[in-house]
């Protein structure tokens, strides 16, 4: 009965430094993924003031008014980059907060969970923005 | 009492296991609408008189898209199912590594889509700014 007492603690331990090695990945993983769509959303972010200087210019030399101006790329690139960068910064705070979990509670945390589903689901509504966005665009404009 | 951070993580990972439910759906979603426009695009490509290349391309293109976050949403999909909490901890470790997985092909993606995004942005950028303080 020892034994197999014995071995049980053993086959816990194992399974538990398991669940510690796949946290610590997830951990790592989600830092990284952080910071891909913090880049994505700067890269956005950029990509639409650019756009909004280049308007003001034409504007200003008188080659366009503001009616003929179109405002989807502003919008899509701008909203889409500053969607991408909230959830970089949720990605890599709950990166940084698994990885602060796992010495003390060999787990994750209640807080870090619930930064888990927020980045998720920041994750699929940038997504799911930008495909609506451009479903939006197909049936405004058309294709051909 | 026993604390809210004792508790076996299969009993407090539902909420996780939620939202990554519907993150698995928009990406399968995504994947089949993206795979729809590929093939209007290419179907299209031959009626049009200009640019039938650039439908042709723009259909391979949303082909791979859909292929590519296809996987992860079946991934997350997978992660999401309920086995989890009845299963009394010992499916934890393979569901993790499901997870692990997905993210790290998350990371694969976005990753060349981020350096393409931010090298092209701020280079578009640098030459707006540039050419607009040459005007001034």
């Amino acid at each position: 009965m020892e034994i197999l007492d014995q071995d049980i603690e053993r086959d816990d331990n194992e399974l538990h430094n398991t669940q510690v090695v796949q946290i610590k990945g997830v951990s790592i993983s989600s830092r990284i993924l952080g910071i891909i769509f913090l880049l994505l959303g700067t890269g956005g972010v950029l990509l639409a003031a650019s756009f909004f200087l280049r308007y003001n210019r034409y504007i200003d030399r008188g080659w366009a008014d503001d009616i003929s101006l179109e405002l989807e790329p502003i919008t899509v690139f701008g909203l889409g980059g500053l969607l991408a960068v909230v959830t970089g910064f949720f990605f890599f705070k709950s990166g940084i907060q698994s990885a602060r979990d796992i010495r003390p509670l060999r787990n994750l945390s209640d807080n870090t969970l619930v930064l888990w589903n927020k980045s998720l689901m920041m994750m699929s509504l940038t997504i799911s923005f930008i495909v609506l966005f451009f479903l939006y665009l197909i049936v405004q404009y058309g294709i051909d | 009492m026993e604390l809210e951070n004792e508790q076996p993580l299969h009993v407090r990972i539902k909420r996780t296991q939620r939202a990554s439910r519907t993150t698995g759906i928009l990406f399968v979603i995504t994947a089949l609408v993206s795979f729809v426009l590929g093939c209007f695009f290419i179907i299209t490509s031959s009626d049009v008189r200009f640019l039938s290349e650039f439908y042709i391309v723009m259909g391979i293109l949303l082909f791979i898209l859909a292929a590519i976050v296809l996987v992860p949403g079946l991934q997350f999909l997978k992660f999401s199912e309920n086995k989890i909490i009845i299963s009394e901890g010992s499916s934890i470790n393979y569901r993790f590594k499901t997870f692990r997985n997905s993210l790290i092909y998350l990371c694969v993606i976005f990753g060349i889509a981020a350096v393409i995004s931010f090298i092209g942005g701020s280079a578009i950028f640098l030459e707006e700014v540039t050419r607009n303080f040459r005007q001034y």
